[in-house]
């Protein structure tokens, strides 16, 4: 049997290593090359393989069935390990604790509670980010969208784009460049939150994928850098090397497809033509946008208004406030006192424009109710037609 | 001759290992790395490494031989079986 390469994880440095697991012994413990600290295999593992690295070593593999008698002496062995451990050695870390979807995530660091960090279901990239996207004209795209089914415009330059939710709902993440400029386009199909991002942090351009994880029933990016874990919601790396960083919101309208077709007949389309078998047509979420039901929990149920409840919102240096977007397309301007600041909002043809104080005009994104208040509890301002 | 085996109590290696020489009725003392820092140490200085099983023949003695995984061609010739 040939060795076997697996990349291994350093669980108190993070430093990735490859080595060959062997195939004729088993290695419980390792000397990180790069902090030089020992690992030792958690409890129950054979090796530091199976522990901490993207392989399950050949002995695992091959389903390895000792005898019961060695099994209660295993059982033995492992409470002897429990009480020394219990009093000799720090807890083992979760570093890996995310390694059974598929991510290298440094868990070390992290500013949200980890066990709130939940398996949505797929594993990572079980819902496929659009890399490569084509798009369509408009012309060729109409008879391929139902006219009232929405969408996320982006207008950078004199380039538009036209991101159908159909297709988004599918994929979540669209790794975009228009006109030079490096866009991040998600959807999450939970929490209806539209955003659109600069992919650029700290002038590196990062490329995202799903991880199939949920924080507060929303979706969690990935960078494909260091493999952190980005709440959609908050635009903010919340565990791995990157926790912390923010990206940057861009401007964006969420349309119907009839309204871009009468407004923007130039707009380019994603197109269908995904490299992805899926049935763009149908939505796997049913009436989810409507009924009472959110599938994961969450800590903060506000009950203000009904949790599927559409907001427009927008982010000042100390506040995020929050529009009723209902109200907000009827009554067509609103106003908003956002501490120092008074924000002025204003809906013309269902595209939204806000402003400040100083008359900059703010990006904003959509999102339920349920989805923004739960995170907004202190520093959130909600705006609601009198 | 005498026998040594460093091992572990979760290692599949190990355990093929000592149903090998129990099979050809050897005696041999074992030392669980997983539980003493002393025989990982020890076994450190045999092996040079973190590989379990390690298997020492005469430890001590100038006719001392140490071998590393689970090789029962190695065990054979050595153990003359």
């Amino acid at each position: 049997m040939p060795n076997v390469p697996a990349t291994l994880i350093c669980p108190f440095c993070s430093s990735h290593q490859t080595e060959n697991i062997p195939d004729n012994a088993c290695m419980p413990f390792y000397k990180c090359k790069n902090c030089g600290k020992v690992i030792r295999a958690k409890k129950g593992d054979c090796c530091v393989f199976c522990s901490y690295s993207n392989t399950v070593c050949p002995l695992k593999q091959s389903g390895h069935k000792p005898k019961l008698w060695f099994v209660g002496f295993v059982i033995l062995g492992f409470i002897a390990l429990l009480v020394f451990f219990s009093r000799n050695v720090n807890q083992p870390p979760l570093e890996t604790m995310f390694l059974n979807s598929g991510l290298y995530t440094n868990t070390f660091i992290h500013s949200i509670p980890l066990e709130l960090v939940l398996d949505g279901g797929p594993r990572k990239d079980g819902i496929p980010a659009l890399n490569h996207p084509k798009f369509t004209t408009l012309a060729a795209a109409l008879s391929e969208f139902p006219e009232q089914g929405f969408g996320i415009l982006v207008q950078i330059g004199s380039t538009v784009r036209y991101y159908p939710f159909s297709i988004l709902t599918y994929h979540e993440i669209v790794n975009d460049t228009i006109e030079g400029q490096p866009v991040l386009i998600t959807f999450c199909p939970l929490c209806g939150s539209a955003i659109v991002f600069d992919s650029r942090v700290d002038s590196e351009t990062l490329g995202f994928g799903v991880s199939g994880k949920l924080y507060e029933s929303n979706l969690l990016m990935y960078d494909k850098t260091s493999e952190s874990l980005w709440s959609q919601i908050l635009g903010e790396a919340v565990v791995g090397d990157k926790t912390g960083k923010k990206l940057t919101v861009l401007l964006s309208q969420m349309l119907t497809f009839a309204e871009v077709a009468q407004k923007y007949p130039q707009a380019e389309v994603l197109s269908k033509e995904t490299g992805f078998s899926r049935n763009y047509d149908i939505s796997p979420y049913g009436d989810y946008d409507e009924n009472d039901e959110i599938y994961f929990p969450i800590s903060v149920q506000d009950q203000r208004f009904h949790p599927k409840e559409l907001m427009y919102i927008v982010n000042t240096n100390e506040h995020s406030v929050a529009f009723k977007l209902n109200d907000l397309m009827q009554l067509k301007k609103a106003e908003a006192i956002a501490g120092s600041d008074i924000l002025i909002a204003e809906s013309e043809d269902s595209e939204i424009v806000v402003r400040n104080s100083k008359n900059e005009r703010l990006p904003g994104y959509y999102a339920m109710w349920f989805s923004w208040s739960i995170h907004h509890q202190k520093d959130g301002i909600v705006w609601q037609s009198p | 001759m005498t026998i040594d085996i460093y091992s572990t109590p979760t290692c599949g290696f190990c355990k093929s290992l000592k149903e090998f020489l129990k099979s050809a009725k050897i005696d041999y003392a074992e030392h669980n790395v997983a539980l003493s820092d002393k025989d990982l140490t020890q076994m450190q200085s045999f092996s040079g490494g973190f590989q379990v099983p390690v298997i020492v023949l005469n430890k001590g003695t100038k006719e001392q031989v140490v071998q590393t995984g689970f090789d029962p061609q190695w065990l054979r010739k050595n153990l003359s079986l």
